[in-house]
């Protein structure tokens, strides 16, 4: 065996060594190399394959319009991780990741390319599967607390008792209503949904109760209220701590009696509704301030959720954006992949007052700005876009220097300057505040915090 | 009897992938008077199989020859009442003539790894791909 053959074999052996398939071409497109991985993924046999057209061979959804190869010839860069799929001999579309490169000769002479391709039918099996599991009626987290969550959900939903939900402003109060009603028995029968806080007694009492014609001044027909529109259903009355004391008593006697009397009737009516309510306030705060009845209270929360802020569970936020950015796609027809490293990590630290609402509205903002694949931090909110600027010969954005210097940055601009208090909430002496400052080349905000406070206090 | 052919093409090549092929050439292909009559080019757009379905019926084709195609591509054309002669490589003019002499089975006209006519037997109504290898363990 002379060298060149030994080289050869050697050169196939390491080829078959791996996972991923690989195939070289030369400048006439025909294959001169095909690895065993690539015979199992095209299930086409090495020994056919060579000489071929590539692309009779890798049939793959690029190779006519958008060739990765072809690409890769013209311009002399490679290509890492386009995405695509092939046809195999079945007629099954195996969905594929794609790596290009250049072949030279000992010259430095182009005599061919190589391509890579991994497939990705596993891949894509589990992170559906995950998808699965991290989502529940619309409901998306795999924090812990959100696991809970929709482990208590289905039991619930099979009870027909009282909801109380409890949990900041955008938590999804609704969609966890929604899926108590989509899980329940009652589920052919409809959902209805009320903000007690948007509407005047006078109007709540008609709109939930509903009223007899003749029973007011414009009241020219009957009209069913809500309780009985949600008869056999749910009746979702959001904003429940915002209800006056005389609502709530007529409230705590639907509840009991499970009667309701529209306005102007003297006929009770029926009604089979269950009753969730939800509130962005602590119930029990207003029991004890005397400003919710402590009957309705117990009444309404005979099963009793709390859902956890956003900032209590960040870990949740990829998959959010994961979420929000496709459900985007498919209502705005766009094909935006997703967020780039350093939007994930800004959007990762913001505080969300608003929670996962105010996420969604960020990305939407975003989506109107950005017109490539990937979202960047120019896209984002102006308020959301970092404060610094980053420094000369700066590291790699994503690098834990970079990190520190945003961090240190943001905690002074946040303590409008004061050194002291944004080392205590970094948990570091001041003096290493100082130094990092000075090594990361970090320019206090204009504000000073002392002189402010020193100033305030000559002020009072 | 005259019937339209619809070859899907690629630089004048039997275009590999059948569901992202761009146009077809529709060819009158009449075995016994044979014609000079110049082909057609069509677009085909749309790329979900009912709309490609949908197109070539349009069209009038009754026969499509063409690369790889997908099960749930192969299905619905076939449904449309279009016979579907995949896996075929080469020249769309050699192709259509060899279509003509009865000679498409040759396996200069199969796609690597699909073998001649022998391997591109009907699978439930459907031709499929068959290696050699598969060929020999079935």
């Amino acid at each position: 065996m002379d060298d060149s053959q030994e080289f050869q074999q050697r050169e196939a052996a390491i080829l078959d060594s791996i996972n991923e398939g690989v195939f070289t071409v030369d400048l006439d497109w025909r294959i001169t190399a095909f690895n065993r991985a690539a015979e199992q993924i095209t299930g086409v046999p090495r020994h056919l394959a060579m000489g071929s057209q590539c692309c009779d061979v890798f049939r793959a959804s690029v190779c006519e319009t958008n060739c990765a190869l072809r690409r890769t010839m013209a311009s002399g860069q490679p290509m890492v991780n386009a995405t695509a799929h092939i046809v195999n001999q079945d007629g099954a579309r195996v969905p594929i990741r794609i790596s290009t490169a250049l072949l030279r000769d000992d010259q430095g002479v182009v005599v061919g390319g190589v391509e890579t391709f991994q497939d990705l039918t596993q891949v894509e099996r589990l992170q559906k599967e995950l998808q699965a599991r991290y989502t529940f009626e619309d409901i998306i987290g795999r924090s812990p607390a959100m696991r809970r969550l929709f482990e208590t959900l289905p039991p619930i939903a099979a009870s027909s008792s009282t909801v109380l939900i409890e949990g900041p402003s955008g938590t999804g109060k609704e969609l966890v209503a929604r899926a108590i009603h989509n899980l329940s028995p009652r589920k052919r029968k409809r959902f209805v949904a009320i903000n007690c806080g948007a509407l005047p007694d006078t109007l709540l009492e008609s709109e939930l109760f509903g009223h007899k014609a003749g029973a007011f001044t414009d009241a020219r027909r009957d009209k069913p209220g809500r309780f009985v529109w949600a008869d056999g259903g749910t009746l979702f009355l959001d904003e429940i701590g915002d209800v006056s004391p005389a609502m709530q008593v007529r409230l705590l006697r639907v509840l009991q009696e499970r009667v309701v009397e529209p306005l102007g009737s003297v006929q009770p009516v029926p009604v089979d509704v269950r009753v969730v309510a939800a509130t962005n306030k602590d119930l029990a705060d207003l029991v004890r301030a005397g400003t919710f009845r402590e009957d309705l209270y117990y009444r309404i929360r005979v099963i009793h959720l709390r859902l956890p802020s956003l900032a209590q569970r960040r870990e949740d936020i990829p998959l959010l954006i994961q979420h929000i950015v496709s459900k985007f796609n498919q209502l705005q027809g766009t094909q935006i992949a997703g967020v780039s490293d350093d939007v994930l990590t800004r959007l990762m630290e913001h505080p969300y007052p608003g929670n996962v609402r105010e996420l969604e509205n960020i990305i939407e903002h975003a989506f109107v700005l950005c017109q490539g694949s990937i979202i960047e931090l120019h896209h984002l909110p102006l308020e959301l876009r970092p404060s610094v600027p980053p420094a000369q010969g700066e590291l790699q954005p994503r690098s834990l220097r970079a990190m520190e210097r945003l961090l240190i940055a943001e905690t002074l601009e946040r303590r409008g300057g004061n050194r002291k208090a944004a080392a205590r909430e970094l948990g570091i002496d001041v003096s290493t505040l100082y130094r990092k400052m000075k090594e990361l080349h970090i320019q206090p905000p204009d504000t000073d915090g002392r002189g402010r406070r020193r100033q305030t206090r000559s002020m009072s | 009897m005259p019937i339209t052919l619809a070859v899907a093409d690629w630089k004048g090549r039997v275009s590999p992938v059948f569901d992202v092929t761009e146009r077809v050439r529709l060819f009158v292909v009449d075995v016994d008077n044979p014609s000079d009559e110049r082909p057609v080019t069509a677009r085909l757009g749309d790329r979900s199989p009912h709309a490609r379905a949908r197109r070539l019926v349009e069209l009038g084709a009754r026969v499509l020859v063409c690369g790889a195609i997908s099960r749930q591509l192969q299905t619905a054309v076939i449904a449309s009442g279009i016979r579907v002669i995949p896996w075929v490589s080469g020249n769309v003019e050699e192709v259509v003539r060899a279509y003509r002499d009865g000679a498409l089975d040759e396996a200069r006209f199969a796609m690597p790894g699909c073998g001649g006519a022998r391997l591109r037997r009907r699978h439930g109504g459907q031709r499929r791909c068959l290696s050699e290898e598969t060929e020999e363990t079935s």
